[in-house]
């Protein structure tokens, strides 16, 4: 299944710059700041004016914040790899007081990777945890292809019925590993329900609920937990850094790199180590985390059974979650944090056709619409600190506003270049401007990756340097276009929770 | 040229300078780093084969690194031990009153350089390493703290346990990861860990029963988690019942016994646990938390139960009418995963009349296990689901 929750920075506002930009500085268009008329005529010279105020003025502010996110975001790297190289990880992956964690693998129609999915969910370096795979009613051959690999024999278990699951046909457990059950349950049509079916038979206080697509690292667990064990009275959720990969099945070194991927891939790439690097660590210092990524969400189960578990109302499951675990415990006044960290757990496949690009982005923007939506009661309230403060506002501008500054900064553009007022060396000048305002970001993002991993090899390093310019003028235009699609879906109440196809191999 | 295009121009020049900057940065830097690895390399090659002694070539090499790179890497958990010791004795002898200073240095700005070389001296076995710590951790830097509880742990004598000891008393850190380090200590600390028995927060009685369960074996220790498990608060009686089981003594099952009727849920669970591999007595005790409130202590019951197979379906057998459905869906639950269920159906006791004796334990199983685990037992055992389930709902 496939949610993974990427919010980028600039997301959506950068082709309206590219637009904007365009407009406000064209020599002649500037001539009302100098109290003369357009060319153009009065009448289109006013709204004009005004849509180029807005579109900058938006532009400004959203990445000003991004670069003072990115600021937040260093000084939180810098810790975080600094503290794993203080502390070490052996005693926590052998100590008995480790506590131990559920992981939770919903599956829907994932024959091609379910099998070194959980293989590798079960080489899981950590003392003590149990995979629980939920297959959501698929209708490939998910089920059979685990039932041959693990020797699956169906076992029925009393689970905890604290959130409603749907109906349950089977419960499986391994003749061949202990720590694996698999549940054969009747397709909920989303990810909520799998998910809560999960924590019914969960059994430890510690949930991490994953993407039945992602193939995660050995020390996964082991990295995230690290930090919940300094604090598991107040850290009750946790995420962390997802990477796309062309073969998330074999690990990066085995493969020929980002090289040998696929331009939009690549792009993709780039946009999951931004968002994840330079966005998220600093709202993680802020404990504003407004996504913990749906391929990796590690929460304290008493906290999700408080807050009624998954949501089967909205498009996506994981951002909504943040948003309401955020407002239990702003609302109760109880101490909490909600963490990103910096280190890459897993390894996921993105879509490699626009049609799937596309369709994944509108399904996030229109998730992103429906939970904002839901809790704009939050936003801009002191109750709810600095998420409602800070946290939600730059989700509103950055992510609910962009769609329709695009759009507004598209039909300026084009109004403009109507009516004669675009000069085209000047427009060259100002997408040049805005792509390495943002390919700044994403270099800052390669270097806090690198910093902390040192997993790259040189040559793909240079080659996201060489990308990072070109992202603003080659990919992002799709993305507008997704997110224009997302906006429409959202009006008219649509909750299809649709996943790309999976790539072809 | 207008001033706006002046503005423009002076604009992308700063952006693309950053750009260009941050991109030579990133590449200069991991340039640097693999160069160092690859000469740091050869170090932990010529560094194992040689003993650890200094000689000859790992030492030309090691002058050839800059300091930085050297102390880092000494200084790093995924430096191989005998490597990582090998750089930080070098560390030491280049630079021995300045790595000292920086193991004293206060503030949180300079707290990753203190961490740094307060690793390098436990590492190099300096003789006043362990003063150092003791210093680090009372230093409030909650980053500083658990790198020196870490290391603490790493040396493993008699002192480093009591200042870490002392650091769980006056919860210096998080207590579990306090705990988990004295857990490893190569020695004996019974005596460091029973006055925490006596204390008046009830967290630390917790954590001294808890970590007492290495000694739960020797007389004294079996007697104080014993008056421990009476503790007025639940949790130290729940890691007393549950470090005395360890130990295999009658008292513990006696007090885990005792135990399993506590008000508090999470103690009767601990204690239903603790009746594991205590066989015969188990299974009479711990059968009645099938139909507990609570479903974590009917989980851990039928855990015990399912590890005393032998005993299981003689206890259970009286579960399957209960009359609270927990205790019969437990009952069927435990008789299934511990092979009753599917004994019964080998041996054709589906196909019996239905009058018989074994068909009429396989029904009561069937129908207090419920339609689930019907279905399941019939496709486990190759049989006609329909024919179980009609088996199931016939008599009773």
């Amino acid at each position: 299944m496939t949610s993974k929750r990427i919010r980028l920075l600039a997301s959506g506002t950068a082709f309206a710059a590219l637009a904007c930009a365009t407009v406000v500085f064209h020599s002649d268009l500037l001539t009302w700041r100098r109290n003369t008329v357009l060319p153009l005529g009065s009448v289109a010279e006013e709204p004009i004016r005004v849509a180029v105020i807005v579109c900058v003025v938006y532009l400004l502010c959203v990445y000003s914040i991004g670069y003072l996110l990115s600021l937040l975001a260093v000084v939180e790297n810098h810790s975080r790899v600094r503290e794993g190289e203080a502390e070490g990880w052996e005693i926590i992956a052998r100590s008995r007081f480790t506590i131990p964690v559920s992981v939770i693998a919903p599956m829907h129609n994932e024959e091609g990777l379910a099998v070194r999915v959980v293989h590798a969910l079960l080489e899981l370096q950590y003392p003590e945890f149990e995979v629980i795979v939920v297959n959501d009613g698929s209708t490939d051959q998910t089920l059979e292809r685990l039932t041959r690999e693990f020797a699956l024999l169906p076992f029925d278990r009393f689970e905890r019925r604290v959130l409603p699951i749907g109906t349950v046909d089977a419960v499986y457990r391994s003749e061949t590993e202990p720590r694996l059950t698999v549940i054969d349950k009747v397709a909920g049509g989303n990810k909520a329900e799998p998910l809560n079916c999960g924590l019914n038979f969960a059994r430890y206080r510690y949930v991490c609920c994953v993407d039945g697509d992602t193939i995660y690292e050995r020390h996964a667990l082991l990295s995230s937990m690290r930090l919940v064990l300094r604090d598991p009275g107040r850290i009750v959720g946790l995420t962390s850094q997802i990477v796309v990969a062309t073969h998330p099945e074999l690990p990066y070194r085995r493969t020929t790199g980002l090289l040998g991927s696929t331009l939009l891939l690549n792009f993709q790439h780039l946009e999951y180590l931004r968002s994840f690097l330079t966005t998220r660590l600093a709202w993680s210092r802020m404990n504003s985390v407004v996504c913990t990524s749906g391929a990796f969400m590690l929460y304290r189960r008493d906290a999700l059974e408080e807050v009624g578990g998954y949501s089967p109302d909205f498009s996506c499951e994981d951002i909504e979650l943040t948003f309401r675990v955020h407002e239990h415990f702003l609302r109760s006044e109880r101490p909490y944090r909600i963490l990103s960290m910096p280190e890459p757990v897993a390894r996921t496949e993105g879509p490699d056709r626009l049609g799937g690009l596309i369709s994944q982005r509108a399904r996030w923007q229109r998730v992103m619409l429906e939970t904002t939506w839901h809790y704009r009661r939050m936003a801009f309230n002191p109750r709810y600190r600095q998420f409602g403060l800070i946290g939600i506002p730059f989700c509103i501008l950055s992510e609910v506003l962009a769609p329709f500054v695009e759009v507004l900064a598209l039909t300026t553009l084009a109004a403009a270049a109507l009516f004669g007022a675009v000069s085209w060396p000047e427009y060259g000048f100002a997408v040049s401007l805005m792509s390495l305002a943002l390919a700044s970001l994403s270099v800052l993002a390669v270097r806090l990756e690198d910093v902390g991993t040192r997993s790259y090899r040189v040559r793909d390093i240079v080659w996201l340097i060489v990308l990072s310019p070109l992202e603003l003028t080659v990919y992002r235009p799709f993305l507008v276009w997704a997110h224009a699609q997302g906006v429409l879906a959202f009006f008219r109440g649509d909750k299809r929770w649709d996943r790309f196809e999976r790539n072809l191999r | 040229m207008n001033g706006t295009d002046t503005f423009l121009e002076l604009a992308l020049g700063a952006f693309a300078l950053v750009w260009l900057g941050l991109a030579l940065y990133v590449l200069l830097t991991r340039l640097i780093y693999d160069l160092g690895g690859a000469l740091l390399d050869r170090v932990r090659k010529h560094g194992v084969q040689a003993d650890l002694r200094y000689a000859g070539d790992p030492e030309a090499l090691l002058r050839r690194l800059p300091r930085r790179i050297l102390e880092r890497t000494a200084a790093d958990p995924a430096t191989p031990r005998p490597a990582a010791a090998l750089l930080a004795g070098h560390v030491l002898e280049r630079h021995p009153a300045d790595i000292i200073r920086l193991a004293r240095a206060p503030g949180r700005r300079r707290r990753w350089r203190r961490i740094r070389a307060l690793r390098i001296l436990t590492l190099a076995g300096w003789h006043s390493a362990l003063p150092l710590l003791e210093e680090a951790v009372e230093s409030g830097d909650e980053d500083v703290v658990a790198a020196a509880v870490a290391m603490l742990g790493s040396l493993g004598n008699r002192r480093s346990a009591e200042v870490l000891s002392h650091a769980l008393r006056t919860q210096r850190f998080s207590r579990s990861r306090i705990a988990a380090q004295l857990d490893e200590s190569r020695m004996p600390i019974a005596d460091l860990l029973l006055p925490l028995l006596e204390a008046d927060e009830q967290q630390l009685r917790f954590w001294g029963a808890t970590l007492l369960s290495r000694y739960a074996g020797r007389e004294e220790v079996a007697t104080a988690l014993g008056q421990a498990a009476a503790d007025p608060d639940p949790s130290v009686r729940a890691a007393a019942v549950e470090s005395l089981a360890v130990g295999e003594s009658s008292a513990a099952t006696t007090t885990a016994v005792a135990l399993v009727r506590d008000p508090v849920w999470f103690v009767r669970a601990h204690a239903a646990r603790a009746l594991r591999g205590l066989e015969g007595t188990a299974a009479a005790a711990v059968a009645p938390l099938l139909a507990d409130e609570s479903w974590w202590v009917r989980a851990a019951a039928k855990e015990t139960l399912e590890a005393c197979p032998a005993v299981a379906l003689e206890v259970l057998v009286d579960y399957l009418d209960h009359v609270d459905p927990f205790a019969r869906n437990g009952a069927a639950e435990v008789l299934q995963n511990t092979g009753v269920l599917d004994a019964l159906l080998s041996a054709g006791e589906a196909r019996r009349p239905p009058d018989g004796p074994g068909p009429d334990t396989l029904r009561r199983i069937l129908a207090a296990g419920g339609p689930r685990l019907t279905a399941s037992a019939a496709a486990r055992n190759g049989l006609d689901g329909e024919e179980l389930q009609g088996l199931a709902a016939s008599g009773g």
